[in-house]
């Protein structure tokens, strides 16, 4: 589904991915860990299509499409997802215009008739139910004074409101409580099934407690130094990136 | 001395208007326009904003002065089509008498100034408000009865007739509001004319005791237009002023906006919002006097600046030793969306006396592109994007607006501006 090969990025004059590579397959959930400033939120934004960066070595193939030529608009209707580290407020703009319009504009793309406000509505009140999210959400602005718990929430709404192929969620866990985060575990287990495929981007093994990874990889310095299964994720929790560090020089 | 436009072509014009001896009101502004200047750049209030270009449209117009009066209004494809109000449409110097029959019905009575000018008190200041005085030919006074609750919104449209005059009209509006009214007013100046064209146009409202009033000003002059208005409110105890002023088009807009705090008690809202293109140049000065105390005032202005759009944001705030306990507050935010857009704005207060809640501030910057890839990366276009963000930095003051027949029709002009600037 998403194979990234040998995939080089900076900023400016800083290298921050050297040499990249990574397989997703449809069904799996994939965690990738590290250190602060090793490059994961950078990975993430790479695939949604941020242009901040500067790829200047090797390739991101989406379902044998090439990532690289589509404007971040194109990958999410095409069913790329990326769960925001920092949500961005923007006040003013309805939560549910919001929605709708990202929601009609997937539709549009996959040749399906626009949603009215009356059966986008019945999809989203479901989305909320289910997400424990206070109702009042979406006549609200976009993440507007949302505490920090609300705007990860409002991030697992959209996911699932949007049905994704692919969800790579940039630390959605860092800021949760426990019960926060077990709402946002809940609503990933229930969006995972062997059609899709998730990459979670996580500093701690605390949320793959609650959702269990097929695959582990740590990242450490613009590439990926070691994969494994979940017991991966238990090990460093213990050791802590340093050992990764010193494995990989 | 007005060196810009020949006097004595003035004065001529002013008699041939009207066809007999000139009432007292355009002799003292045939005479205020003598001893007065014309804005020129050198004055700071007009240092932004160069006017050259009317005086030749001024000129052209004394050579050529109005024919035969012929014309009767039309309500087709106008502005009063789309928002339910009173509307009373000035055209030529004729109104339409059943609809000014219909608002005398609810108190507020409706008279053109043209036959009985001296029986009013007409402003006349500077030079522009004193050329307008001597020219007026389409003026009107609206008179709202103590208590009158009015349950439509009255639309004042002043409909140019290209056939009348090519180069210049003006225009005045006296309001005069009396004690415990509540009452509408949507001012459109929607009648586009694809010539060069210059209105001058004033405004006098006199807002009476525990009165209020939701004035609306909209403009959506085409590019060849020039508008100057002159917007003068003086507020009695207790009355309160809800100003929003939505300026779209015209290729120069020059908005003066006054609002006198003679009693105590009273509250001014002015908020605007502009949006300007290539070759358009929006200019917005406004001024609350605050003469005695415990009054408010508060000024939001909101602009969109694309292509090499140019706008001006003056707000102030005089608050006079006798002003105890006023509350004044300036703002201004714009969002430049091209290389070349320009906006000199400056908020300012002017005080003489202690306990005082002021404040004042301005803001310019770009869209948020952090915002613009958020909304990416949820599946909208990037141009989609922009104009949703651009309409929702804009629309915020727009809620402000408490006549709601208006909220779609605004809607659309700027939707509509939005799609042609982010193109």
């Amino acid at each position: 589904m998403l194979e990234i090969k040998n995939l080089h990025a900076k900023v400016a004059q800083t290298n921050i991915l050297n040499g990249l590579s990574l397989t997703v397959k449809k069904g799996e959930v994939h965690a990738i860990m590290g250190p602060n400033g090793s490059g994961k939120s950078t990975l993430a934004r790479i695939i949604a299509g941020y242009d901040g960066y500067d790829v200047t070595e090797g390739e991101i193939s989406y379902n044998n499409k090439n990532l690289m030529d589509l404007p971040p608009e194109e990958r999410s209707r095409e069913g790329i997802f990326l769960g925001f580290q920092y949500p961005v407020e923007i006040p003013g703009l309805n939560n549910t215009q919001f929605l709708k319009a990202a929601l009609n504009a997937k539709r549009k793309h996959l040749g399906m008739e626009e949603m009215d406000a009356f059966e986008f509505l019945k999809i989203a009140r479901d989305a909320i139910k289910k997400l424990e999210i206070d109702p009042s959400f979406l006549n609200r602005g976009v993440n507007e004074g949302f505490s920090g718990g609300e705007k990860k929430r409002n991030e697992i709404l959209q996911m699932t409101i949007l049905e994704p192929s692919i969800a790579i969620l940039d630390e959605t866990d860092s800021g949760l409580d426990i019960d926060a985060l077990k709402v946002v575990a809940k609503g990933v287990n229930e969006f995972r099934n062997p059609d899709n495929a998730v990459i979670l981007v996580t500093h701690y093994q605390r949320l793959l407690e609650y959702i269990e990874p097929d695959k582990v990889h740590v990242l450490s310095e613009g590439k990926i130094v070691r994969s494994g299964d979940k017991s991966l994720a238990i090990e460093l929790e213990k050791t802590g990136y340093a050992k990764e560090k010193d494995n990989e020089k | 001395m007005s060196a810009q436009i020949n006097f004595e072509l003035l004065s001529s014009a002013a008699k041939k208007l009207i066809q007999g001896e000139l009432s007292d009101t355009r002799v003292n502004a045939l005479s205020n326009f003598k001893v007065s200047e014309m804005p020129s750049t050198k004055n700071e209030e007009w240092q932004y904003t160069d006017i050259s270009n009317i005086y030749a449209l001024c000129e052209k117009s004394f050579h050529e002065p109005s024919k035969e009066i012929k014309s009767l209004t039309n309500k087709e494809n106008t502005i009063a089509n789309e928002i339910d109000a009173y509307w009373i449409i000035i055209k030529n110097g004729t109104i339409d008498i059943m609809e000014t029959k219909r608002l005398q019905k609810i108190g507020i009575h409706v008279s053109l100034l043209s036959k009985n000018l001296d029986d009013t008190e007409v402003l006349i200041d500077d030079s522009l408000c004193s050329l307008n005085a001597a020219l007026m030919h389409d003026a009107i006074k609206i008179t709202v009865s103590s208590g009158v609750e009015s349950d439509k919104p009255i639309g004042i449209l002043f409909e140019n007739d290209i056939n009348l005059n090519n180069y210049v009209s003006n225009f005045r509006c006296i309001i005069e509001v009396k004690d415990n009214a509540t009452v509408s007013i949507i001012h459109a100046h929607t009648a586009k004319i694809q010539a060069p064209h210059f209105t001058n146009s004033v405004v006098q409202m006199d807002i009476g005791e525990n009165s209020h009033i939701e004035y609306l000003r909209l403009q959506d002059f085409s590019v060849h237009q020039t508008l100057i208005e002159k917007s003068v409110a003086n507020l009695g105890i207790n009355a309160n002023l809800n100003y929003t002023s939505v300026d779209i088009g015209a290729q120069l807009m020059r908005a003066d906006i006054v609002v006198n705090f003679n009693e105590k008690h009273a509250n001014a809202n002015i908020n605007g919002v502009y949006i300007a293109g290539n070759n358009q140049h929006i200019d917005n000065h406004i001024l609350a006097n605050h003469f005695i105390g415990s009054s408010k005032s508060s000024q939001n202005f909101y602009g969109v600046i694309g292509g090499n759009g140019r706008c001006v944001f003056n707000g102030k705030a005089l608050i006079c030793e006798a002003a105890i306990n006023s509350n004044a507050n300036q703002f201004n935010h714009n969002l430049l969306i091209s290389e070349n857009a320009e906006i000199n704005t400056k908020p300012e207060l002017e005080i003489y006396t202690d306990d005082v809640a002021c404040s004042h501030g301005t803001t310019v910057g770009q869209l948020d592109e952090n915002a613009l890839f958020y909304m990416q990366s949820r599946g909208i276009d990037e141009v989609v994007a922009q104009q949703l963000l651009t309409k929702t930095f804009i629309t915020r003051i727009l809620n402000e607006v408490n006549i709601p027949s208006t909220k779609d029709f605004i809607e659309n002009l700027i939707t509509d501006k939005l799609r042609v600037l982010t193109q």
